[in-house]
């Protein structure tokens, strides 16, 4: 009998403390009126800001409408600085793969450049876990190419060593879609804290225009364990949370990625059910969404919320042609790879990098009034992108 | 005639407190705590049908793959392929409709199909080669795991998916409830009556039980086994192709997800009920426990981790209940029977057993 009330108790205990711990943690922080503030409960999210409504400052929703008013339009203004000269062929660039969809997705378009100028492209399978990472950045120093790429946000302090083996060896790297940093070895880093950031000031100035500007109550769900999607989290907080829409209000739900596609729809069912006033929805990343459209049609939460996010492919395009998903911030994905090519062909030609590095890659709000054909997980934003680096290669 | 009315009446008294007995019923009494205290701190959005309705549509599917598992469990095995057979059921359902053809019936049974493939896959690995089926499971897991992957080339297929296949099995409802609820409990019933009301049934919990008496006693234990592995490939590939229903897409990352709170509905069901033996009410009922406490925090604005730490935690308590339950039953019949006095361990069959041994 004791040992079986040790087991009872033992076992409510652990009950017990898991249920303390779930309700003294809070998923969610709060910020309105330009004051961002952490809150133990998202409770008051949607109730908070003054209720007279006051619209955004003029100038900031004139400009908000404007910028819109541009990115909504197919992109087809890619420039791209020439290169001194036409690159010399027969060389080869090292391609290492993270082991995501979209980064899987990259290497045909990665190929089409290399192609373009005859250089050889290698592909190494960089994965996740650390031991994975340090094997593919060994695999790169023993291939010797003639440059690096890589993609998928994995820190550069993973591949240090071998970074710095690059560096001692002349061999441009360039990393994308990345967090800028101050490593020496790091030639370029393309789609950085910038452009994500850029992704989160169009889909807040959408918001903004949308919504004109007052009574927005947007609620967040990020993954902080990307650490690149925290810029978009910035501007968009920073711009609907802040003094320029004093009755607006924004709420953030952190999410792990593992997440997306299971318990996240479901998730997203009890937060409006439990904020009602929700009228805007953002997913920091396009995968996130799926399965949310059906969950809210079974919860009878249609049409209740906008829901935005960054990036679409085939599943997001199907929901924008539905109207369960009002908006996307489309990524350039093939003008990205051109472009982190481009970075390794200025620096093997000894081309400056500040104009190179400064080419403004294409944005484009896609809504169901302009939406594309979408038939498979990227797509180029400016069809004419081939051509644009190709001019600046000398290879037309 | 007084007394023998005292006596029936005491007997009846008796009958019923065993019945509502919190060591028969624990998880109802806890579920019935855990809606009191939701609708005690959110009163505005707890007790409401909508809840009801979330609950049931929203978990009904992790029920399902519970209920697959509770046969190989009875019968004494492990089948941790069971999120990755829903995977591969999915996935599979909506390359079909993609590729062959937008029927959702054909689709419905090409993922059944699927399925059933998985589980002889099993059968050959665990009943034939006699592979441990914790460690057999695991690794054909690793396999559909795997052809997921080859077929959808990792990207989530939409094409066909989010139209009739969808509205038929994961949007219309009756009383706003969908069509895995419905299969949920025609599962449960049917599992209740051949677990309980067939020789099928007994011989299963007599396998679990031990397994060579059983076999001593005539049971075809392999063959047996064999049954009970399609059986949970079954009740997964069902669960695998309502999910793509549900989610209007065929997403190669569902699947695994699934398999925690499965096996945790199975085991807290197996303390319910049936005390020690895994039972599908018991299982339908922690099923939805669970799914109670996991939107009653999130409507609580409790962080995403929450519900993963409750279902971890009540695994623990479930297997800690039914090991406590056993042993009791066993020392009481190890005090009305002497001779079974030192031999205890060969009766700890049922949930005990396969908590201890993968089979």
């Amino acid at each position: 009998m004791f040992r079986r009330r040790t087991y009872l108790i033992g076992a409510l205990a652990a009950t017990m403390a898991a249920l303390t711990l779930a309700a003294c943690g809070s998923s969610s922080s709060t910020s309105s009126g330009g004051s961002a503030s952490s809150s133990a409960s998202s409770a008051s999210a949607a109730s908070t800001g003054s209720s007279s409504g006051a619209t955004a400052s003029n100038s900031v929703l004139e400009q908000a409408k404007k910028t819109v008013a541009e990115l909504t339009q197919r992109p087809t203004t890619l420039v791209v600085p020439p290169l001194p000269s036409k690159p010399s062929a027969g060389k080869t660039v090292d391609f290492v793969v993270c082991a995501t969809t979209t980064c899987q997705g990259f290497v045909p378009y990665l190929r089409e450049a290399t192609n373009a100028v005859g250089w050889k492209l290698n592909t190494v399978q960089g994965g996740f876990e650390p031991q994975q990472i340090a094997a593919a950045w060994n695999k790169v120093l023993s291939d010797k190419p003639n440059g690096v790429i890589a993609s998928g946000g994995i820190p550069p302090e993973l591949f240090a060593p071998q970074l710095s083996q690059l560096r001692a060896e002349g061999i441009p790297v360039v990393l994308h879609d990345q967090p800028a940093t101050s490593n020496p070895a790091v030639t370029g880093v393309v789609l950085s804290d910038a452009a994500n950031h850029q992704f989160g000031q169009e889909l807040a100035d959408l918001i903004l225009s949308d919504a004109n500007g007052k009574n927005v109550h947007l609620a967040m769900f990020v993954t902080p364990q990307v650490p690149v999607f925290l810029n978009e989290d910035k501007a968009l907080t920073s711009t609907i949370g802040s003094s320029a829409c004093q009755s607006c209000s924004v709420d953030k739900i952190s999410f792990p990625v593992s997440a997306a596609g299971t318990t996240l729809p479901s998730q997203v069912v009890s937060y409006l059910r439990a904020h009602p006033s929700t009228n805007y929805v953002y997913f920091d990343f396009n995968d996130a969404v799926d399965g949310v459209p059906a969950a809210l049609s079974r919860a009878g939460l249609s049409g209740q919320v906008k829901m935005v996010t960054n990036n679409i492919a085939q599943t997001e395009a199907s929901y924008v042609r539905d109207g369960q998903l009002w908006a996307a911030a489309a990524n350039p994905w093939p003008e990205t790879m051109w472009q982190d090519f481009n970075v390794v062909l200025a620096k093997t030609e000894n081309a400056p990098l500040g104009p190179v590095l400064g080419v403004q890659l294409p944005n484009w709000i896609i809504t169901k009034q302009d939406l594309p054909n979408v038939s498979g997980p990227m797509f180029p934003l400016d069809t004419n992108y081939q051509q644009a680096f190709k001019q600046a290669w000398h290879v037309s | 005639v007084s007394e023998v009315s005292e006596m029936a009446t005491n007997t009846t008294a008796k009958r019923l407190t065993g019945r509502f007995s919190p060591r028969r019923i624990g998880a109802i009494y806890v579920w019935i705590g855990l809606i009191v205290l939701f609708t005690i701190l959110a009163p505005s959005t707890f007790p409401q049908y909508a809840t009801v309705q979330q609950v049931l549509n929203e978990y009904a599917v992790t029920i399902l793959v519970a209920l697959g598992l509770l046969m190989p469990l009875a019968a004494g095995l492990y089948d941790l392929s069971v999120g990755a057979v829903m995977g591969m059921s999915g996935i599979g359902t909506a390359w079909f409709l993609a590729h062959v053809s937008p029927n959702p019936w054909l689709a419905l049974v090409a993922g059944l199909v699927i399925g059933l493939s998985c589980g002889l896959l099993n059968i050959i690995v665990v009943v034939l080669m006699r592979v441990d089926s914790f460690i057999g499971t695991l690794a054909t897991s690793s396999i559909y795991g795997a052809i997921v992957i080859a077929v959808s080339g990792s990207n989530t297929i939409t094409k066909n998916v989010g139209g009739s296949f969808q509205q038929d099995f994961g949007l219309t409802s009756v009383a706003k409830l969908t069509a895995p609820v419905g299969l949920m409990l025609v599962g449960a019933l049917v599992l209740a009556f051949t677990l309980e009301h067939t020789a099928f049934g007994r011989r299963v919990y007599a396998t679990g039980f031990d397994t060579e008496v059983a076999r001593l006693g005539g049971v075809n234990v392999g063959g047996l086994r064999a049954v009970t592995l399609l059986v949970s490939a079954s009740f997964a590939a069902l669960a695998g192709v309502m999910a793509t229903a549900s989610l209007g897409a065929g997403d190669p990352t569902v699947g695994p997800a699934y398999l925690l709170p499965a096996f945790a509905a199975a085991f807290l069901g197996a303390t319910q009920f049936r005390a020690g033996r895994f039972n599908p009410w018991g299982t339908v009922v922690a099923g939805l426990l669970l799914g109670t406490a996991d939107v009653g925090l999130l409507l609580l604005g409790a962080p995403e981790w929450a519900p993963s730490v409750f279902q971890g935690a009540l695994l623990i308590l479930a297997v800690s209940l039914t090991r406590a339950n056993v042993r009791e039953q066993l020392r009481k019949l190890a005090a009305t029977i002497p001779r079974l006095r030192g031999d205890s361990h060969r009766g700890a069959g049922r949930a005990d057993r396969a908590s201890l041994q993968g089979g």
